[in-house]
């Protein structure tokens, strides 16, 4: 048979070329409000990072304490005449740093041990499966708080704490997948191809449960978020005087009834930023879903 | 004679469960001699797949290949390393799977995939590149060139099946095992991917091990034919001779039930009463001896395969004597 008359019967069941995971994402309600509201976030963090904040966010004016929104402080003072604006700006990008720090450990840590105990069969599986259980039976903020207080305080011990906490969701969520995977066709076709495991491993299964990290991540950075400023709301987060959301909400936790700003802006760009990436990891579960591709 | 491409001796593979362990492949011996068309054929259960899985070596636990030898070029497969097994898995046994649907990994290009074929048995990146072009247009998909920047779900099943093929045949194996490649696909399909293959082994002389439960898939494709039955091979004979003469009342009945719209005499779809004998089970004698018609009292022993006519056949009843 000829190549055209192959080309001619087959042409018709070609599915339509699927959508790109991004269009699909801008797409959606949730993908459009999560990037909008991480991106608000995350432009003041940058703003921040290369210093420009609209005030220096630790030097005390006395002589401006406890100043109301004005168009001098656009979210007002607090009680060492600091500027709430900048010292929220500077806020956000060391809880950012904590859960960035905190998810990239526990992501890189949680999806090897998660794909090993899934791909090698029960030798790995079984003492993973223990250390996982112990480490998922511990209350995350009790084992955070245990270890920020037992190391030295600061900011990559808190990430650390986080990370240990957060490892076994990332093993859970990987094994599952990896273990279906292993028994598909295509991972049996490669044996048959005489691939090796490790090739398998890196070249095929990897790749496969790529989107579901990208998803977890996205989710786990808003509770690595919200973890790290419930930590310093504690007194265990970033030592003082950098500034902390949480750390922020706690000493202006007596003021609010008479300077509210002092509270709502940590508040609220907490509340933004977790909203945000809970958004986002929504529109990303449904953009990387390929069930989805009809109704996105 | 000369010396057989692919030998299996007495091979028993054994499902071990906590229960005990069951035999499901019952000590089967099988030549293959260079450049021949086998089929082997059975219903779902009779051990066909499991065998060509054991030539693979890729029987995984609770399966095991518990005895024999199966020996490719008269060397022992048994006795090769893990990493020289995977030198022969890919590149002198390759093998076409069922479901080309999901046999293709969903995230990367096809041509990718061919490449990958090869480049993993250690050619270089811009040789795998040129043959996996030419490979694809062997398997006449159509523009390899464009065809191979494009994945999988862009592919029909049909295109995705010839995909699947020109991994196999990217190193030119010696030996092709074909397991049931068109149940997925839908007729015409289905004819177009026969006949390729048959093209295909005979311009490489390539020897090709047809695995199927439709007699009348390979009935135009193979030189002989293995028909098997609850894990024995119970007749084994040149093509012609199963369809016009079988000697094993299996055989028979395997045949009448090949749906014949021409012939009236016939129900539709005739079959087989009862069903094949579960892994657990153990039948006294002869494993078709529940099913079969022309049964007598020596069946209750097992009867081993001797030559027949052509070929050879497992059965105490000759089939002057069926009724």
């Amino acid at each position: 048979m000829s190549v055209n008359e192959v080309a001619w019967l087959e042409a018709e069941d070609t599915p339509p070329q699927r959508e790109s995971t991004w269009r699909r994402l801008l797409a959606s309600r949730s993908g459009q409000w999560g990037l909008i509201l991480t991106g608000i976030v995350l432009g003041l963090a940058l703003l921040s990072a290369i210093g420009a904040t609209p005030y220096d966010p630790i030097s005390q004016r006395p002589e401006d304490r406890l100043q109301g929104p004005s168009l001098a402080y656009l979210l007002g003072t607090d009680l060492f005449g600091r500027d709430v604006l900048s010292r929220s700006m500077a806020g956000v990008t060391s809880s950012l740093q904590v859960a960035v720090v905190a998810v990239f450990i526990s992501a890189v840590l949680g999806t090897f041990f998660g794909v090993a105990s899934g791909f090698y069969g029960n030798r790995v599986r079984g003492p993973l499966n223990a250390l996982t259980n112990i480490l998922f039976a511990f209350p995350p903020l009790l084992l955070a708080l245990a270890l920020a207080s037992v190391a030295t305080r600061n900011w990559f011990t808190v990430a650390v704490a986080i990370a240990i906490v957060y490892i076994p969701i990332f093993v859970r969520v990987t094994r599952a997948p990896v273990l279906s995977l292993r028994e598909t066709d295509f991972i049996k076709a490669a044996r048959v191809l005489g691939f090796s495991s490790n090739r398998i491993l890196f070249r095929h299964v990897l790749p496969n449960i790529l989107p579901i990290v990208i998803v977890q991540v996205t989710l786990s950075m808003s509770w690595a978020v919200l973890t790290a400023a419930a930590l310093s709301y504690l007194g265990l987060g970033t030592p003082p005087p950098t500034p902390a959301l949480g750390s922020m909400v706690f000493e202006a936790k007596n003021l609010a009834a008479t300077a509210w700003w002092t509270m709502a802006a940590p508040g609220l760009v907490l509340i933004v930023f977790v909203v945000g990436l809970n958004l986002l990891g929504d529109g990303l579960r449904d953009a990387l879903d390929p069930r989805n591709e009809s109704n996105a | 004679m000369t010396e057989p491409l692919l030998q299996i001796e007495d091979l028993v593979v054994t499902l071990g469960a906590r229960t005990g362990d069951h035999d499901i492949v019952h000590g089967i011996s099988l030549r293959v001699q260079p450049g021949e068309t086998l089929g082997v054929v059975g219903e779902s259960g009779s051990g066909k797949t499991l065998t060509m899985l054991a030539v693979m070596r890729l029987l995984s636990p609770p399966l095991a290949m518990s005895r024999g030898s199966i020996r490719l070029e008269g060397e022992d497969l048994a006795a090769l390393s893990e990493s020289e097994m995977r030198g022969v898995r890919g590149r002198k046994v390759a093998m076409v799977y069922q479901d080309p649907m999901t046999s293709l990994n969903p995230l990367m290009r096809v041509g990718d995939q061919v490449i990958e074929a090869m480049t993993a048995h250690g050619v270089d990146d811009d040789e795998a590149r040129r043959r996996a072009l030419e490979t694809m247009a062997r398997v006449e998909l159509p523009d390899p060139e464009r065809t191979s920047r494009a994945y999988p779900h862009e592919l029909s099943g049909g295109m995705r099946q010839r995909a699947l093929i020109a991994t196999a045949l990217a190193n030119d194996p010696t030996l092709l095992i074909a397991d049931e490649p068109t149940t997925a696909l839908d007729v015409t399909i289905q004819r177009q991917i026969l006949a390729l293959v048959k093209h295909l082994s005979d311009e490489f002389h390539m020897t090709t091990v047809w695995v199927t439960h439709d007699l009348g898939v390979i009935a135009r494709l193979v030189d002989r034919v293995v028909v098997m039955y609850g894990g024995y091979i119970v007749e084994d004979a040149p093509v012609d001779q199963i369809f016009h003469a079988p000697q094993h009342p299996y055989t028979k009945r395997l045949l009448a039930s090949l749906p014949n719209p021409a012939d009236d005499s016939r129900p539709p779809l005739a079959q087989i009463p009862g069903r094949p004998p579960l892994p657990s089970e153990s039948i006294e004698g002869c494993p078709f001896r529940p099913r079969c018609q022309e049964a007598i009292e020596s069946c209750l022993t097992l009867p081993s395969l001797e030559p027949r006519l052509e070929g050879a056949v497992a059965c105490w009843v000759p089939p002057e004597r069926w009724g």
